[in-house]
């Protein structure tokens, strides 16, 4: 099989010699090709065995100022031990060696050639030679293999300074230069190697957590449904009064609920006396209107649902609203801050339990979750209240999704809204960490690009 | 009992009950907050002899008469109006059972209670107590010994000094006078909501209870008495009425209350078509009492239920006798067409120009929008999370903490990002949407944005721009422009990022930046929700 050669192979090729050792940076000019085109085109040529690495990348020591020093005037134990053999008093070598002395003491006692006598050095075993004397008469001009020195050596400040040398190849036969030199002499055009690997281009791409809100729309349009829109700035009327959740409850209290700090909100309230009446009666306290313009930002959509049928009071509808609510929390890999929510209604004379329940089943169908389930569960604005729990396939357990039930009379009465109106609602990411498999929601908000160029899209 | 545990975990999840864990036999569930009588075995028993057909039918309470009294002062109208109470007699305490029962008494201290407020539950050994007792009020010098304490102390000082002065005083820091449950020889029992006295404390011997729960209002102290009351009579327990006068008070009744339903109400609902054996059945099932009368179910509703407020209640109770798991999902048939005005326009044009989505969250904190020149006007009261306190005025600081995040991703970077914006008008607050992008490499211009707006707005959305010069940071001076549109309305910003705010968000390449408002752009404003 012919081996296919790329241009900048060739460029490498014909600017070696044979046996002769060349580093990349070197290649790269004698082609006058750029360091990474020389890179690649060496690592291509490794691999079909055309050039070989007669060196690898080596580290390579030098002498430092310190080691220069020393050189020229001696080590600092190698001075010391001279003082003291030529006799000179200690004061007059502790003067000489200045910051050197400290060192010299330490390295010779250490070595067992001198000990310490009330203060005086006093030599017990001269030395033959001294260790890293050895070091420094090695041939430093030219640098020194990093594993030819010793630590002791090495490691003495200023001593040695470290460069690494790059990689050396050579090119070991003459038929490679002379395939090449054909090669250019070749008329047919010349291929490229269409396996090698290339640089990695990114599309462009919505953010996956957009792409789940976009097919939950569409299923919620195709199922019939207008899509509503609101604020997401709300009054308390409409985030909990008028869906008959007390003004002393606890999930309305600061820890749960982000209220807003010095603005208004226009209420938009509607039978306002109705409302007070229901909560006075079946709470027993007495209602605040104030309280209930106090703006929060909004902890579901069911305040944009039931605000819009409560304006409207629809015969027979079916609506949806999506978008971003919020929970006074501190974030988790389970829980966030902010997340999204899509809320739908259906209203209608006729509508049952039975068909809130086969709409969750259609739409979880629609987006991928095959085994589902419901339980009995409670919310203050439904009743009868039931969970959906769909079987996550990665986890392998039931997981809980969205909250459903029928709009209470306590709700729909004070309104003015005649007809029963089936209710549900819940959150998109936890979906979103279905399709994706992912472990911690805080990843949507990351916009980590890794993350978002290499998604994969699953549909 | 004949009934296996993999029956009753199965039939748990249909009483209303989560299983939050469970280990061997051991299960741990979580019930809803309406149905307190949940909150020990002993609730959950008498649900479940109702769902396995072991008993069906209202539980009945069997309440000896009184012969012990409780007479209430007329000073504690002001303060704490309502009391009311009952003995249990005849066994003695485990200490599993003690536990559940202040389990409880704190359930419900936290939810019909509201942290005591509405409602608070004192349990004494009765044994301790010389009927008749006192419900009326000392001033601040009077002296007993909290539960926990064997010294005497003056109400002051259990006020400052103990954890549940300290956690429940502020509820009676108005008034003068505190109430006080005293026995006939004037022993401190109880000084509700705060604390008990130590004397009555309950043990493992001890054989008799006395329950006082005080509040607000009669309903609710009775209410809780009713699921106190059916606790423990389920818990081998005889119950005694205490004879209650004095002010609004009365000898709590403990009685039914009936509710007359039509099944074709709970056909209609439920989908179902049970004729009214059948309904009468499951509510039945659900441990509430039915006795048909003619067409009509008339459903006996013991104390305990205060869940239940009417017909729509009734429904609830016979789906979940029939059983959840036995509804089959119907889809109805559509008679709407769905529609939605969501616009995708501009997304595509940001993603045909190599633009990558982000999403941020609108509740932001104050260091990243002052560092991207976006100084914090809105801000949300006690946030738990310092990077979530103040809603974004435009989405640019974001962006900027984005490419802060990815800088060891190659580059060049270019992100988008499409949502609301929060700002101030009059005292309200404004939400509108805006889009902006970013430019990230090493040689990003001014002339880049510009043309990337261009295309965006004049090529592609048919606006005739205009770019006047704009000298304020974050943006480099003299390479900064504001955005208007035809009618010479202000869109927005452009410009390059000036090196301080680089470096404040440790950036090193060139940024190139545009945000603007997208409704200024669109004639139908409807559909301009991002989500």
């Amino acid at each position: 099989m012919d081996m296919v050669y790329h241009p900048l192979e060739d460029a490498l090729i014909l600017h070696m010699k044979l046996n002769v050792e060349y580093t990349v940076s070197d290649m790269a000019k004698n082609s006058n090709i750029e360091i990474d085109q020389a890179r690649r085109a060496t690592e291509w040529l490794l691999q079909k065995g055309d050039i070989r690495q007669s060196k690898p990348p080596q580290r390579i020591l030098y002498l430092g100022p310190e080691g220069k020093k020393a050189k020229e005037s001696g080590l600092p134990e190698q001075r010391l031990l001279r003082y003291m053999l030529d006799g000179i008093p200690t004061d007059t070598i502790r003067d000489r060696l200045k910051t050197d002395w400290g060192p010299a003491i330490g390295i010779c006692r250490k070595n067992g050639w001198i000990r310490m006598d009330k203060g005086q050095p006093v030599i017990t075993s001269y030395p033959d030679a001294i260790p890293d004397d050895v070091m420094l008469q090695l041939d430093w001009e030219n640098g020194v293999a990093a594993d030819r020195v010793n630590k002791s050596f090495s490691k003495r400040p200023g001593f040695v300074i470290s460069k690494m040398s790059p990689a050396q190849y050579v090119l070991p036969s003459e038929e490679t230069l002379k395939q090449a030199i054909q090669r250019q002499n070749q008329v047919i055009p010349k291929g490229i190697n269409v396996e090698a690997d290339t640089a990695v281009s990114y599309a462009a791409r919505t953010h996956p957590l957009h792409d789940i809100i976009s097919e939950i729309r569409e299923i919620f349009v195709t199922l019939g449904f207008e899509e509503i829109h609101g604020r997401i700035v709300q009054p308390s009327f409409w985030n909990f009064d008028a869906l008959f959740t007390p003004q002393d409850h606890p999930a309305r209290e600061m820890q749960d609920t982000f209220y807003v700090e010095n603005v208004r909100v226009d209420t938009n309230a509607i039978n306002v006396e109705d409302v007070a009446k229901i909560h006075n009666e079946c709470w027993r306290y007495t209602w605040d209107y104030n309280r209930a313009t106090a703006p929060v930002l909004r902890t579901h959509n069911t305040c944009v649902t039931i605000q819009h049928l409560a304006l409207t009071n629809p015969k027979d509808a079916r609506m949806f609203s999506l978008g971003r609510v919020f929970r006074n929390e501190k974030p988790s890999y389970k829980h966030l801050v902010e997340f999204h929510q899509v809320e739908g209604v259906v209203v209608g004379q006729t509508v049952s339990l039975r068909d809130l329940m086969g709409i969750q089943r259609e739409f979880y169908r629609r987006i991928g979750l095959k085994k589902v389930k419901f339980w009995p569960t409670f919310f203050p604005y439904t009743e009868p209240s039931l969970q959906s729990m769909v079987y996550n396939e990665t986890l392998e357990k039931w997981v809980e999704l969205f909250g459903m039930g029928i709009f209470r009379p306590e709700v729909t009465r004070p309104l003015g809204i005649t007809r029963p109106v089936l209710a549900w609602g819940g959150g998109i990411e936890r979906i979103a960490m279905m399709r994706y498999e992912m472990d911690d929601v805080r990843e949507f908000y990351r916009n980590g690009l890794d993350w978002l160029r290499g998604v994969p899209i699953r549909r | 009992m004949g009934t296996s545990v993999d029956t009753i975990q199965d039939r748990l999840p249909f009483l209303g009950l989560d299983i939050e864990h469970q280990n061997g036999d051991d299960v741990s569930v979580e019930y809803s907050p309406n149905r307190f009588d949940y909150s020990t075995e002993f609730g959950i028993a008498l649900g479940l002899q109702g769902m396995l057909n072991i008993q069906t039918g209202m539980v009945k309470m069997q309440i000896n008469p009184a012969r012990c009294s409780l007479r209430v002062d007329n000073s504690v109208s002001n303060v704490r109006p309502s009391i009311t109470g009952i003995l249990a007699k005849g066994r003695t305490l485990d200490d599993h059972t003690i536990r559940q029962i202040i389990y409880m008494q704190e359930d419900l201290h936290q939810g019909p209670g509201r942290r005591r407020k509405r409602v608070a539950i004192g349990i004494h050994d009765a044994d301790k107590i010389k009927f008749p007792i006192t419900y009326t009020t000392i001033n601040r010098d009077f002296e007993f010994a909290p539960l926990g304490s064997t010294d005497a102390m003056p109400v002051h000082r259990i006020l400052s000094d103990t954890e549940q002065g300290v956690q429940y005083g502020h509820m009676v820091q108005n008034h003068n006078r505190l109430p006080i449950i005293l026995d006939k020889d004037g022993v401190t029992a109880s000084m509700p909501p705060i604390i008990n006295s130590s004397y009555t404390e309950v043990t493992e011997s001890t054989k008799n209870l006395f329950v006082d729960v005080t509040g607000m209002n009669q309903p609710d102290v009775e209410g809780v008495l009713a699921i106190i009351a059916v606790t423990l009579q389920t818990a081998g327990y005889a119950l005694e009425h205490v004879d209650i006068s004095g002010g609004t008070n009365r000898t709590p009744p403990l009685t039914h209350r009936k509710i007359t339903f039509d099944h074709m109400v709970s056909n209609r609902i439920l989908g179902l078509d049970l004729d009214i054996d059948q309904t009468a059945q499951c509510i039945k099932r659900a441990r509430l009492g039915a006795v048909i009368d003619y067409n009509k179910i008339i459903c006996i509703i013991p104390p305990y239920r205060t869940d239940i407020f009417g017909i729509m209640d009734i429904v609830e109770e016979v789906a979940l006798g029939y059983g959840i798991d036995k509804i089959t999902p119907t889809l109805p048939d559509v008679g709407t067409a769905g529609s939605t005005n969501i616009t995708t326009t501009l997304e595509r044009v940001m993603i045909g120009l190599g633009y990558t989505q982000v999403m941020n969250s609108c509740l932001s904190s104050v260091a990243i929008l002052s560092q991207g020149g976006s100084a914090p006007k809105i801000s949300v009261a006690n946030p738990k999370s310092q990077s979530h306190t103040v809603l974004r005025g435009a989405l640019m600081p974001g962006l900027l903490e984005n490419l802060s995040h990815n800088i060891h991703e190659s580059y060049p970077h270019r992100l988008y990002e499409y949502g609301v914006i929060f700002d101030m008008e009059g005292g309200t607050i404004a939400e509108r949407m805006h889009l902006a992008c970013v430019t990230a490499h090493k040689n990003s211009t001014y002339s880049e944005a510009k043309s990337i707006l261009s295309a965006i707005l004049h090529h592609n959305m048919g606006i005739n721009l205009t770019t006047l010069p704009y000298n304020m940071s974050p943006y480099e001076a003299g390479r900064a422009a504001r955005i208007l549109n035809d009618n010479q309305q202000h869109m927005g910003y452009i410009g390059e990022i000036s090196k301080e705010c680089r470096q404040a968000f440790k950036i090193r390449d060139d940024i190139v930046v545009s945000g603007w408002e997208v409704e200024l752009i669109f004639d139908d404003k409807d559909g301009l929700v991002a989500s």
